[in-house]
């Protein structure tokens, strides 16, 4: 965030999250992108951020490792797909402030969104 | 233009589905990587959409956090060819679609994410004898 210009997703990912009240959530593991943005001729629908994932640890997930469809390598599987369930879904519209360093949002009641784990 | 190969509403994870995905032109040729991605806040200035594919070795190095390198080599690379082939941004309107790699509305030549490869292609393998690598015409030395 150090940068001028706009903002990109390596500002985002392994940004620490914290709560309204200052407490540690994790770091942005990953980003999800719903296709339902204003249109684009040639594209479709521009991708917008509906959330984040965060997580203690983020290469598990980034892998791809919490999906149902892949079957190993073991012990990563396991190991990874363990950690990845202690991570978090944050929906964008519960970021208090993304422009803050650490991100600041509420501590998110729901789970993950479907198709998580697809 | 093509019309979009997915409906809307689809659904991508960022960092799983689309970094460090292959470009692809029109032709099918390698056209780089994706390094990074652009975000711009919409109209309420909270809702965040991705603006543009980030690519070249400046994008990455800033994403691997050598950023002050990555900004140097952002800044040199603008200067290896004329626009558009010195853009690092590759807007929504130059991509046709995001799959299992990011298929481009462009010939690879017209993109700053191969420069590197172009300087490759016409400065070393096409003086390899057999290389059958064209030399390079004059519009596009530089």
């Amino acid at each position: 965030m150090n940068e001028p210009g706009p903002l990109r997703l390596s500002d985002l990912l392994e940004r620490e999250v914290v709560d309204e009240d200052g407490r540690p959530l994790g770091r942005v593991a990953d980003v999800r992108l719903v296709q339902d943005g204003p249109y684009v001729d040639g594209f479709g629908a521009l991708l917008r951020v509906d959330g984040m994932v965060v997580a203690r640890r983020s290469v598990g997930i980034r892998l791809g490792f919490h999906r149902r469809r892949v079957k190993g390598p073991w012990p990563l599987k396991p190991v990874l797909a363990l950690l990845a369930r202690r991570s978090l879904y944050v929906p964008w519209d519960q970021v208090v402030s993304w422009k803050d360093d650490p991100l600041r949002a509420r501590r998110p009641e729901a789970g993950f969104p479907e198709g998580w784990t697809d | 233009m093509p019309p979009p190969q997915h409906d809307a509403g689809r659904v991508l994870y960022a960092g799983l589905h689309l970094l460090d995905r292959q470009l692809v032109d029109r032709d099918g040729r390698y056209a780089g990587k994706v390094d990074d991605l652009e975000l711009c806040p919409g109209e309420d200035g909270n809702t965040l959409f991705v603006s543009a594919v980030l690519a070249g070795p400046g994008a990455l190095a800033r994403r691997l956090g050598a950023r002050r390198l990555g900004a140097w080599l952002e800044r040199a690379l603008t200067h290896l060819g004329d626009p558009p082939a010195n853009d690092l941004r590759i807007l929504f309107n130059r991509i046709s679609d995001v799959g299992d790699h990011v298929t481009l509305a462009a010939n690879h030549d017209e993109m700053a994410t191969f420069a590197a490869g172009r300087w490759v292609r016409d400065h070393i393998i096409h003086h390899i004898p057999g290389s059958r690598v064209r030399p390079p015409g004059p519009e596009e030395r530089g």
